[in-house]
């Protein structure tokens, strides 16, 4: 329990946010994957799944800010000293996990171009051992992207705090 | 152009305990950053900015240079 009180309200907002990123993952995963290979869908069982998660991810998002929110302006009058809005330590340290989510996505995207221009140019003889071709193969592999640069950010500011 | 990085070191828990009866909470309000925030800068774990150790050496009432300490 010592180490929950210890948290600033960001850190533990990050442990929230990470969390409820990876349960979204999982459903994102779930709907992909079907153990063995991707789950091939049709163009709007695509969109279904894209907006859908967008829906989910922006009223989980909302609802946490909500309640941190509510959280702090309850503190605020009961001689609570935690500030109602991030301090420099907190703008820096997301700030350096945002780079690493940042440089995440950015390394992924061009392995993802590589394999894509590579599978196009050279297949049958360049076969890597998951396809990029393909809508549902390609809307995995870059949502996907997005979600894992989304947890290591999470990550790397949950580090940061305890470094 | 580099060389070796210097270490900004800080007299603030030593102050703060001798001089005031504030807790780590209390100067992170006077200051306006987060008791986390203060005890990684006690601890030697963050810089603090500029504007940020001016103003703790302020509550405190103490030179800048007696709080804060530039070791090259």
């Amino acid at each position: 329990m010592k180490y929950i009180e210890d948290m600033s309200p960001t850190e533990a907002y990050s442990w929230v946010s990470l969390l409820t990123t990876a349960g979204i993952f999982w459903y994102f995963y779930q709907r992909m994957w079907d153990g063995f290979q991707i789950v091939q869908h049709s163009p709007g069982g695509l969109i279904e799944i894209f907006v859908g998660l967008i829906i989910f991810t922006i009223i989980a998002h909302a609802v946490i800010a909500g309640i941190f929110s509510v959280q702090r302006n309850k503190g605020a009058g009961e001689l609570d000293f935690e500030p109602r809005e991030k301090d420099e330590r907190d703008i820096a340290i997301e700030r350096k996990a945002e780079q690493y989510s940042h440089w995440f996505i950015y390394a992924a995207i061009n392995v993802i171009i590589f394999h894509l221009l590579f599978e196009n140019a050279y297949s049958p003889e360049y076969d890597p051992p998951f396809s990029v071709l393909g809508p549902s193969n390609m809307f995995f592999v870059l949502m996907g992207s997005l979600f894992v640069g989304d947890i290591i950010k999470r990550l790397s500011m949950i580090l940061a705090y305890r470094a | 152009m580099g060389g070796k990085k210097g270490e900004v070191k800080n007299q603030i828990k030593r102050i703060r305990l001798a001089r005031t009866d504030w807790t780590q909470a209390d100067l992170a309000e006077r200051v306006g950053a987060t008791r986390q925030t203060i005890i990684a800068i006690e601890a030697g774990k963050y810089a603090p900015s500029l504007v940020l150790a001016f103003r703790i050496a302020q509550v405190f009432g103490e030179p800048f240079e007696e709080v804060f300490q530039y070791k090259p």
